[in-house]
């Protein structure tokens, strides 16, 4: 693991480039990808892609994102960078010399802290996605997101902070006016974009149009008569 | 977890903050009290899946055990349907032998403690005749007292849809490995938090437990891994906790 450069004073404007550093490595990616294989996921659960960090892959979705930060990350990461009531002894009676012992002291408190800051961002996920809020829900929830775009300034401060993570901390907002997010959040239509980008048009727009329509209609008849829910299904498409 | 004057070390940098939003409201508030109107599933919020028309008469040495183990009014009868899948809103509940990925829960015991384990057989008893509950012919029944004068009794309880899990627990960690366990000690996330990552040996206790629908806690996802360091391959549960917060609390189960 790379640890991050120190910025001179005029430099802090400067944002790096993402991929100026990494914070897993290939090596930590590969022992992911091993925990992801051998995790057993429930059935309502959209699981984390098994090729998780390759650049073939292509984008996560949101909810594969939720996974990840709740299941996969936590997983192999607490394994790797968690320190059990002995780990810390142990590295303190290590026999390295004594200017290596102090790097290796320095990347491990390091890789604790980016522990501790996924922590924090892993629960206050789970305290938002819950189907019912209460207050003490929604005080923890803002606790653990300040904690985690605190410890985000600080662990990485060539990022600068984006608007959602400005958004995040206002959720308790709507969340008291409107009740929990799974109410009005944007999966649905969301997982109907990613059915519609999934079609093989062929250059046939009136008849993908027409085709949406009707499974549409389909599915509302469902929704209607069966108590049905959303249906997994692809969209059939007329040739 | 969050009693305002123990906070563990890595929380201490934190203080302004939980004195800014929580003040003395949630002083030395635990997990379990955060969300207070937590719903319990019963038998009845349940749809169940079976491959068997009718339903089974239980192994004696089954039906002995799982008699030992509940404590529950009326008594288990030795008739029962074998459930291959029982469902609540999204959250779908299997033995392992029919799915593995449904199988694993977290259960209450007896004394409140919550261990993970995985499902061996799910078991529902037979909706009641008409004859046998009071419930069904109208309530009470009528029985000529001492005097011949008719007195009401109570009608008896009805005794069927009743859910039962036989279950599986995993084996937990030794004293010595658990002084090496990274997931319990974690301050946020292990046992001193929200005791939601565990860590246990990849296999279960010889003796199965019996325990009713109402006592399952929640789902799991589970991650086994092997480590040198420690006595036995080693399996690490994450509670999901949707038992209690369902997204939709009717659904047609579609064959």
């Amino acid at each position: 693991m790379t640890l991050l450069p120190e910025l001179e004073e005029d430099d802090e404007e400067t944002e790096l480039p993402l991929d100026a550093f990494s914070i897993l490595g290939s090596d930590v990616l590969q022992i992911l990808r091993q925990d992801i294989a051998n995790t057993t996921f429930p059935s309502w659960m959209k699981r984390t892609p098994r090729k998780f960090g390759s650049i073939n892959f292509g984008k996560l979705g949101a909810e594969e994102w939720k996974t990840t930060t709740i299941v996969s990350l936590p997983v192999t990461l607490l394994r790797l960078w968690g320190l059990s009531r002995t780990a810390l002894d142990d590295l303190e009676k290590s026999d390295v010399e004594a200017k290596k012992d102090d790097t290796i002291k320095k990347s491990k408190s390091r890789q604790y802290e980016y522990l501790l800051n996924l922590a924090h961002l892993s629960i206050a996920i789970r305290l938002a996605q819950r189907t019912s809020v209460t207050d003490a829900s929604l005080d923890y929830y803002e606790l653990h997101m300040l904690a985690y775009l605190e410890g985000f300034k600080i662990l990485y401060p060539h990022i600068r902070i984006r608007p959602y993570q400005h958004f995040a901390l206002h959720i308790p907002d709507v969340a008291r006016l409107w009740g929990p997010s799974i109410v009005y959040n944007a999966n649905p239509p969301e997982f109907w974009n990613e059915q519609l980008q999934r079609l093989n048009t062929n250059n046939k727009f009136c008849e993908l149009v027409h085709a949406s329509l009707e499974a549409s209609l389909t599915r509302r008849f469902w929704q209607r008569n069966s108590k049905f829910p959303l249906p997994m299904v692809s969209v059939p498409l007329r040739h | 977890m969050l009693a305002y004057d123990e906070l563990p070390e890595e929380l201490k940098l934190l203080k302004p903050a939980i004195s800014l939003l929580l003040s003395s409201k949630y002083r030395g508030a635990a997990a379990t009290e955060i969300f207070p109107n937590r719903s319990e599933s019963t038998s009845l919020d349940w749809t169940f899946e079976s491959s068997d028309k009718r339903p089974v008469i239980v192994a004696d040495d089954v039906f002995t055990s799982m008699r030992m183990q509940l404590k529950v009014d009326p008594p288990i009868k030795q008739v029962m349907h074998r459930c291959r899948a029982i469902e609540f809103g999204h959250l779908r509940l299997q033995p392992f032998t029919a799915s593995k990925n449904n199988s694993r829960v977290l259960f209450r015991r007896q004394d409140g403690t919550t261990h993970a384990a995985m499902i061996d057989q799910i078991f529902r008893e037979p909706d009641p005749l008409p004859n046998e509950s009071g419930v069904a012919t109208g309530g009470a029944s009528h029985h000529p007292g001492k005097d011949g004068t008719q007195a009401l009794h109570a009608p008896p309880k009805p005794t069927g849809g009743r859910i039962f899990l036989r279950l599986r627990p995993f084996q937990p960690l030794s004293e010595q490995d658990s002084e090496r366990d990274p997931y319990g000690c974690n301050p946020l996330l292990g046992r001193l938090g929200y005791d939601v990552f565990r860590l246990y040996y990849d296999r279960t206790l010889d003796e199965l437990e019996t325990v009713a629908i109402e006592d399952i806690v929640s789902d799991l996802c589970t991650c086994a891994f092997q480590d040198d360091a420690y006595s036995w391959p080693l399996l690490v549960t994450i509670v999901l906790d949707r038992v209690g917060n369902i997204w939709i609390r009717c659904v047609m189960i579609v064959y």
